[in-house]
């Protein structure tokens, strides 16, 4: 039997011959939920020894996309933990209840409403 | 010629003028399609040596491209989740540190990879320790936009 449900491929393309990859949206295909955008402020005095938390205000831990500015330029920005090649500190991270970051640059987290705990 | 799409603004925004980041949808623009996630616990061995035992996962998902991944690991010690690539080391206020990463080995295969830390390692071994991936549909490179 088929299944019902909505696709909407990009300009130009064909919804009935568009590949995923060309999609805008495909129900059969889960994408995530935003739901909300925490801010750190620039802190010089944040640092490993004063990490900073704020409440994200959900009971679970969420997917998390974190985006700050570059340390030593101004209006660059970049993700967060920049892996090896940033000195390989895990920057930003989260729990059931908060949000936390350990460096003193802007930083801004991209909460998704999918949860990390679980499928 | 106009083209034909679907919009949907936000709530008090006018879906024939408002910006982009004003609109809930628009086929203007690509989302960010999961193709496959996953959920599990890794047993992780203690390092040891340098080159040691690592927990290695590898996720074959065929898209014949190299796509983006999303992978996330929770240090036991804090039960506070980290996005690799990273280590969670005393500078997340842990007393024995956890690396994460993640690389596409080929255009069908992603490895996910968890390993101790040398020079602190866990206080015993193994570990278990819990992890999150996302792959998307979007490839690494080039994924499209208007």
């Amino acid at each position: 039997m088929s299944s019902y449900g909505i696709k909407i491929s990009r300009p130009d393309y064909s919804v009935k011959t568009a590949s995923n990859a060309n999609m805008v949206m495909n129900t059969e295909l889960p994408t995530f939920k935003v739901y909300s955008i925490i801010r750190f402020a620039y802190d010089a005095l944040r640092d490993p020894t004063n990490i900073e938390s704020q409440s994200h205000g959900l009971t679970y831990a969420p997917t998390f996309i974190p985006i700050k500015e570059n340390p030593t330029t101004a209006g660059q920005w970049e993700t967060a933990n920049t892996g090896y090649f940033g000195g390989g500190v895990s920057q930003v991270f989260v729990d059931d209840t908060s949000v936390y970051y350990n460096q003193p640059e802007e930083c801004y987290v991209i909460l998704l409403a999918d949860q990390l705990d679980g499928e | 010629m106009s083209k034909y799409g679907i919009k949907a603004s936000f709530d008090n925004n006018n879906v024939s003028s408002a910006l982009p980041n004003n609109l809930n949808l628009s086929s203007l623009y690509n989302t960010l399609k999961i193709f496959d996630s996953g959920y599990g616990t890794a047993s992780v061995p203690t390092l040891g040596v340098l080159g040691g035992p690592r927990w290695e996962q590898d996720i074959t998902h065929n898209l014949g491209y190299k796509p983006i991944i999303l992978f996330y690991y929770k240090h036991p010690e804090t039960s506070q989740w980290h996005k690799a690539v990273s280590v969670a080391d005393a500078n997340t206020g842990t007393t024995w540190d956890l690396y994460g990463y993640y690389s596409n080995t080929d255009v069908n295969t992603t490895q996910l990879v968890l390993y101790d830390g040398l020079l602190s390692p866990m206080p015993s071994s193994p570990t278990n320790v819990d992890y999150k991936y996302y792959i998307l549909i979007e490839p690494r490179q080039d994924a499209w936009y208007e």
